[in-house]
């Protein structure tokens, strides 16, 4: 039963790649990247390393703030396309994530988290796609869906402090909030890269941190 | 929304922080030079923070001198130190493992 569960979620993400997607966990060969999250009360924490222009891997950290959760696991990413234009670009990734999750009052269980990403942007307009599918030792399954399109008020040059507005829409198929939109600032110079929004509906804070190393 | 206000100005305020603010970078050990290199043609130059990618590649290469990007002309444009050089092949090699596309390049100043 828990191997149809799996075989299920791995089609639905498969279905899910033909539509679009956010966020590039690859960087160059020997190159690091370090990123904390922070959504709907939860917060993961990733070191990555890139080994390949098409495979990187690292370690990832998240707490689960409603919970109580812990989760250590293992990432895997691989790069399945890049579209290269003179004027535009576009990704996609397949990413992996196998760790042990520890709740409080629960036994510890290993939990398999795929994501499907894909994104296209030009220098002043993005979009981005994020599917991401867990299953977690037991036979629960969750699925969750984000769409985001981003517009760049002005056309800084390289080196310049850049900054994006980006609208972002979450479906959750597990917990309270199902549907979420969040208006959300990108900001980036230099190696670091910064988000931060609210959830409209719900006041709850979301941010992220990058840094090339 | 307080608190959304209060997030953008915490994470925007590093951003300004003057040791990014370079947009030539000099490979380290070696002083930018107007001498021998060459400017390469790419395609996919459309984000500044996915482009480092292109820089800190070359910016590893011992011919390196100086690397400067401009987004707008989609070049990438390298100075090699006095008397090093990189071949077109190698180029290319590069900036595909960097993730992007090489067009054309052309080459500039008296090469060894």
């Amino acid at each position: 039963m828990a191997k149809a569960n799996f075989l299920a979620l791995a089609a639905m993400m498969a279905l899910a790649s033909a539509q679009h997607a956010a966020a590039r966990p690859i960087t160059y060969p020997d190159g690091d990247m370090g990123m904390v999250e922070h959504e709907a009360g939860q917060t993961r924490t990733h070191v990555v390393h890139t080994f390949t222009p098409r495979v990187a891997a690292g370690i990832e950290f998240e707490r689960d703030e409603d919970t109580g959760a812990e989760m250590v696991s293992l990432m895997g990413a691989t790069l399945l396309a890049r579209r290269n234009r003179e004027d535009s670009q576009a990704n996609a990734y397949l990413i992996a994530d196998i760790g042990m999750v520890n709740q409080p009052g629960e036994k510890d269980r290993a939990r398999l988290d795929l994501m499907l990403e894909a994104d296209w942007e030009t220098r002043r307009l993005y979009t981005a796609y994020r599917g991401e599918g867990r299953y977690i030792d037991g036979g629960e399954t969750d699925l969750d869906h984000r769409l985001r399109f981003g517009v760049a008020p002005y056309i800084g040059d390289y080196g310049d402090l850049h900054i994006w507005a980006i609208l972002q829409g979450d479906w959750r198929e597990q917990g309270d909030e199902r549907f979420a939109i969040t208006p959300v600032i990108r900001a980036f110079k230099g190696r670091v890269l910064a988000e931060a929004g609210a959830e409209i509906e719900t006041g709850r804070p979301f941010f992220t941190l990058w840094v090339y190393f | 929304m307080r608190s959304l206000a209060l997030l953008i100005l915490l994470v925007t305020t590093p951003l300004g922080a003057p040791a990014f603010a370079q947009s030539v970078v000099a490979a380290p050990g070696a002083e930018a030079t107007d001498g021998a290199g060459v400017l390469v043609r790419v395609n996919g130059l459309v984000c500044d923070f996915c482009t480092r990618a292109v820089e800190q590649t070359f910016k590893r290469r011992p011919e390196i001198a100086a690397v400067s990007v401009d987004l707008g002309a989609k070049t990438v444009r390298l100075s090699f130190k006095p008397g090093r050089t990189l071949a077109e092949a190698k180029i290319k090699d590069l900036i595909t493992r960097s993730g992007y596309a090489f067009v054309s390049m052309e080459r500039f100043g008296e090469q060894s």
